[in-house]
C-alpha cells in the first residue's frame, strides 16, 4: 500500500510498523543480497559472549540500518555508497561511533557493553566481522582544508534498501505529523502516536507524571493544524524560497561549526533537506488537517515530534504550517 | 479521543489590529538591510511604522527576518484593515525570561528593569545595559550590545565562557580558536593597561563581566551562585516536584574522553570521542542552576496552554514564545502577568531548593525579600514582546 491510500492513521503507522524485528531483519537481509555466514554469527556470539540467537538478531538489525542508513531517506541505488549518499557518512569512524551509540533504540550493543569502551571495542570488532558480508572499507587518501595529507576510511555498503524500508526508517527517526488527533496520555498510559509508542517524558527524566500534566500535552495535541498555502506565491515560487531560507541556515551551521560539518556543504543539506520536506508536505497535503505528538524534556518543557514540519523548528519548519481556520 | 481545535476566524477587536501591527513589525525586524530594527521599537512607534508604510510593506519583504510569517502578517494585514474576519496566530516572547524568572523569584527589582518587568511603558533591552555596565566597569567604550549578546545568554544557562564568548562576537572566531581568543584577551588587557589574571585564575573579562552583571542584575546574579552550590559531589541523580505534581528528575551528565587504538588492515589508528551519557556531578558542574530556571519555565507554559486551551482557544509554544490568536494576545499576556505576580509572592524558590538539597545539612539560602510588587509587573507592557 502507499502512503497516499492510507486512510486513517493506524493504516500510515502500519506503513512504517516496524515493531517486529525479526521480520524486519529478513527484509533487510534479503535485501542485501546475501546472508551472513554461520561462521560470522559465530564470531558475533563470541563477542557478545552469548549464544542468543534473538540478540544476535538485535545487532544485526542495528548494524544493518546504520550500514543502510534509511533515516537519511536515499533514494534506492545499486552498490549504494556512502559517499555518494552523504559524505558525512563516507567515513568508517561515523560508523563506529553509530554503532557504538547504537542509535536505533534497541540498545543492544549498550546493554551488553555497558561500560563505554568496552563497547567503543565491541563495535569495531563488530564492523571488522561483518566487512566484507555486507559492506567494504576501503582506504583513501584525502587532502584536509590545510592541505595535509591523510588517510581516509571510505565505507562502501553493498546493497540497497527499497524506498519502503527507507520510510521505515526515516518514520522511526523524523516522525511524520498524525492525520488524526494522538492518543491521550494518561497517568501510566502512553499517548501520541498509536504504535511506536514513546515515554511522556524524555530520556531519563520521571515517567509517572499526574493527569494534569498529561492534560497539558493533550491539549497541545489537540491543536489542528495545516499547510500555509501562500496567498501571494505559487508551490513552485515558494519551493525555491524554502530552499534558499534551508540552505541559508544549513550555510549559518556549518560557519558556526566548521569542524562538526566539514565534510557537509550548505547544498548538499539543503538538497537533502528540500527532498525529504516536500514529501511530508505532500502526505500532509492529502490530509483536511493534522496534529503533532507532543511529550516533556525532564524539566517539564513540551516538545513537539516531527523534524520536517514542527511548530518548534526552525524559521522554514515553521512557516510552512499555520493554524487549521475554522469559521 | 480529544476534539480537534482549529484558530476562528474573527474581526479583529482594535487592540487586535494592533498586535497584528506589532507582529508585521517583529516578523520585519529588519535587521538585514533596513536601518529600522522594527521588532525593538516601541509599541507606539511600531504601530506608527506600520500606519506609515502601508502602501510598501510589501516592498519589504525580501528583507524580512521570518520571510513566510511576515508576507502571511501583511496578508492578514489587509484583509482587517477592510474589517474582514482574520484567523491569525501571532507568536509574543518573553523578555529575557530567565532574568524574568530570577526577578520574581528574588523579587528583585534591579533585575526586572533589565527584563522589562518593571519598566512600565520603557522598553529595556538587557544586552545594551550590559555593555554599558561593562564599558563603566572597565573605563571603556568597546562593549556594545552585539558583542555582549551571547556571553549573557549563555551565562544564563549555566556557561562560565563570558570572557570566550566576548572575544568570540568581537573578532568572529569561533570556541576553538582557543590561542586567537587568548592573544586578543592579552591584546584588549594591554590596551585598557590592566592585568590579565588579576586573581590568578579568572580573566579581568570574565571578573568585569561578573561585577556588570551583578550591578544590572544583582539578586539573579546572587541567586543563581547560590542555586550552583546544591550540586554535590558525586551525586547522580536530583529530583524535585513542582506546583502543577510535574516531577524534575535529571542526571547529570559528565563529559569524558573514550580513546584506545584500533587495528585496522595493519594500520593502528587512535580514535577519541567525547562521552556523555556518563553521569556523575563534580565541582565543575553547571546545570543546576538552568534546570530549576527551566523547571520554573516549564511550569508558566504549561500553565498558560490549559488557561488557553480550557477555552477552546487555540495555543502553541517554543518554551518562552507563545502563539495565540490576534484577539487572545491580552488575554495571554494578563494570564502571563497572574502568574509572574503569583511567583513574585511565593517561596517557590526556597521549596525547590529544600527538594534538591534532600535533608543536606547545609542549604543554600536566596533572599526573597525584595523591592518587585505586583504593580510593577502588571503596567510593565512589554514583558511579552
Amino acid at each position: 500500500m502507499e502512503l497516499e491510500e492510507c486512510k486513517s492513521q493506524y493504516g500510515v503507522e502500519m506503513l512504517f510498523d516496524t515493531s517486529d524485528k525479526k521480520a524486519l531483519l529478513v527484509v533487510l537481509l534479503a535485501h542485501a543480497g546475501r546472508r551472513v555466514s554461520e561462521s560470522k554469527v559465530n564470531d558475533i556470539k563470541a563477542l557478545i559472549q552469548s549464544d542468543d540467537e534473538e540478540l544476535v538478531d538485535l545487532i544485526l538489525i542495528d548494524f544493518l540500518m546504520i550500514v543502510g542508513n534509511p533515516a537519511f531517506g536515499k533514494v534506492q541505488k545499486e552498490n549504494y555508497s556512502f559517499l555518494e549518499a552523504s559524505k558525512k557518512n563516507s567515513k568508517r569512524m561515523f560508523m563506529l561511533k553509530d554503532l557504538y551509540r547504537s542509535v536505533y533504540g534497541m540498545l543492544s550493543l549498550k546493554r551488553i557493553f555497558p561500560d563505554s569502551s568496552e563497547r567503543l571495542k565491541a563495535s569495531a570488532k563488530l564492523i571488522k566481522i561483518l566487512n566484507k558480508v555486507i559492506i567494504s572499507i576501503k582506504m583513501k587518501e584525502v587532502y584536509d582544508y590545510d592541505e595535509e595529507k591523510r588517510t581516509n576510511n571510505i565505507v562502501y555498503c553493498w546493497y540497497s534498501f527499497p524506498l519502503d524500508m527507507i520510510q521505515k526508517g526515516r518514520y522511526e527517526f523524523f516522525r511524520m505529523p498524525m492525520i488524526e488527533v494522538p492518543d491521550e496520555w494518561g497517568e501510566g498510559i502512553k499517548g501520541g502516536y498509536q504504535l511506536n509508542k514513546t515515554s511522556i517524558v524524555k530520556n531519563k527524566g520521571y515517567k509517572n507524571q499526574p493527569k494534569i500534566v498529561c492534560d497539558v500535552v493533550n491539549a497541545l495535541q489537540s491543536m489542528a493544524w495545516g499547510l500555509n498555502h501562500d496567498c501571494f506565491l505559487s508551490p513552485e515560487v515558494i519551493a525555491i524560497e524554502e530552499y534558499n531560507l534551508i540552505h541559508d541556515e544549513s550555510q549559518a551551521k556549518i560557519d558556526a561549526n566548521p569542524d562538526k560539518y566539514k565534510f557537509n556543504s550548505a547544498v548538499n543539506m539543503a538538497d537533502v533537506r528540500t527532498k525529504s520536506l516536500s514529501v511530508c508536505k505532500q502526505f500532509v497535503n492529502g490530509y483536511d488537517m493534522f496534529h503533532f505528538q507532543w511529550n516533556y524534556d525532564a524539566r517539564g518543557r513540551v516538545y513537539a515530534s516531527g523534524y520536517d514540519l514542527n511548530p518548534q523548528g526552525d524559521s522554514y519548519k515553521k512557516g510552512a504550517i499555520v493554524p487549521k481556520v475554522v469559521e | 479521543m480529544s476534539k480537534a481545535i482549529g484558530i476562528a476566524k474573527e474581526v479583529l477587536s482594535p487592540r487586535g489590529l494592533e498586535w497584528l501591527k506589532v507582529d508585521v513589525c517583529n516578523c520585519y525586524a529588519g535587521n538585514h538591510n533596513s536601518e529600522v530594527a522594527t521588532d525593538k521599537l516601541l509599541r507606539h512607534e511600531q504601530i506608527k511604522w506600520v500606519d506609515d508604510n502601508l502602501s510598501e510593506l510589501h516592498l519589504l519583504v525580501a528583507d524580512a527576518e521570518e520571510m513566510p510569517a511576515y508576507r502571511r502578517a501583511l496578508k492578514v494585514l489587509s484583509d482587517a484593515l477592510y474589517g474582514k474576519p482574520v484567523a491569525h496566530m501571532m507568536y509574543v516572547d518573553a523578555s529575557n525570561q530567565a532574568l524574568q524568572l530570577y526577578a520574581v523569584l528574588t523579587s528583585c527589582k534591579a533585575t526586572a528593569l533589565v527584563c522589562n518587568l518593571a519598566t512600565r511603558q520603557a522598553r529595556a533591552d538587557a544586552y545594551s545595559m550590559l555593555a554599558e555596565a561593562l564599558n563603566e566597569v572597565l573605563g571603556c567604550s568597546v562593549f556594545n550590545r552585539k558583542n555582549c549578546k551571547k556571553a549573557l545568554m549563555t551565562t544564563l544557562y549555566g556557561s562560565r565562557e563570558s570572557d570566550v564568548q566576548i572575544m568570540c562576537a568581537m573578532h568572529n572566531y569561533e570556541k576553538s580558536d582557543v590561542n586567537e581568543i587568548q592573544d586578543a584577551l592579552a591584546k584588549l588587557a594591554l590596551d585598557l593597561g590592566v592585568e590579565l589574571y588579576p586573581d590568578g585564575e579568572d580573566s579581568f573579562l570574565k571578573v568585569a563581566f561578573n561585577e556588570a552583571m551583578v550591578k544590572i542584575a544583582p539578586n539573579a546574579m546572587k541567586a543563581m551562585a547560590q542555586i550552583q552550590k546544591l550540586n554535590k559531589l558525586g551525586r547522580e541523580s536530583y529530583m524535585w516536584a513542582m506546583p502543577d505534581g510535574f516531577i524534575v528528575k535529571y542526571d547529570v551528565k559528565k563529559d569524558v574522553e573514550v580513546s584506545f587504538d584500533f587495528e585496522y588492515q595493519g594500520i593502528v589508528e587512535s580514535m577519541e570521542f567525547v562521552e556523555e551519557d556518563v553521569y556523575m556531578a563534580d565541582k565543575k558542574s553547571a546545570g543546576m542552576a538552568p534546570n530549576i530556571i527551566h523547571s520554573v519555565d516549564g511550569w508558566i507554559c504549561r500553565q498558560l496552554i490549559l488557561f488557553i486551551a480550557n477555552q477552546g482557544r487555540f495555543i502553541t509554544t517554543t518554551h518562552d514564545a507563545f502563539g495565540v490568536h490576534l484577539n487572545d494576545v491580552d488575554m495571554l499576556k494578563n494570564k502571563y502577568d497572574d502568574l509572574l505576580v503569583a511567583l513574585n509572592g511565593s517561596n517557590l524558590l526556597e521549596q525547590i531548593i529544600k527538594q534538591v538539597a534532600n535533608g543536606a545539612s547545609s542549604i543554600p539560602v536566596v533572599s526573597q525579600e525584595g523591592d518587585l510588587v505586583e504593580e510593577d509587573i502588571r503596567a510593565s507592557i512589554y514583558s511579552l514582546c
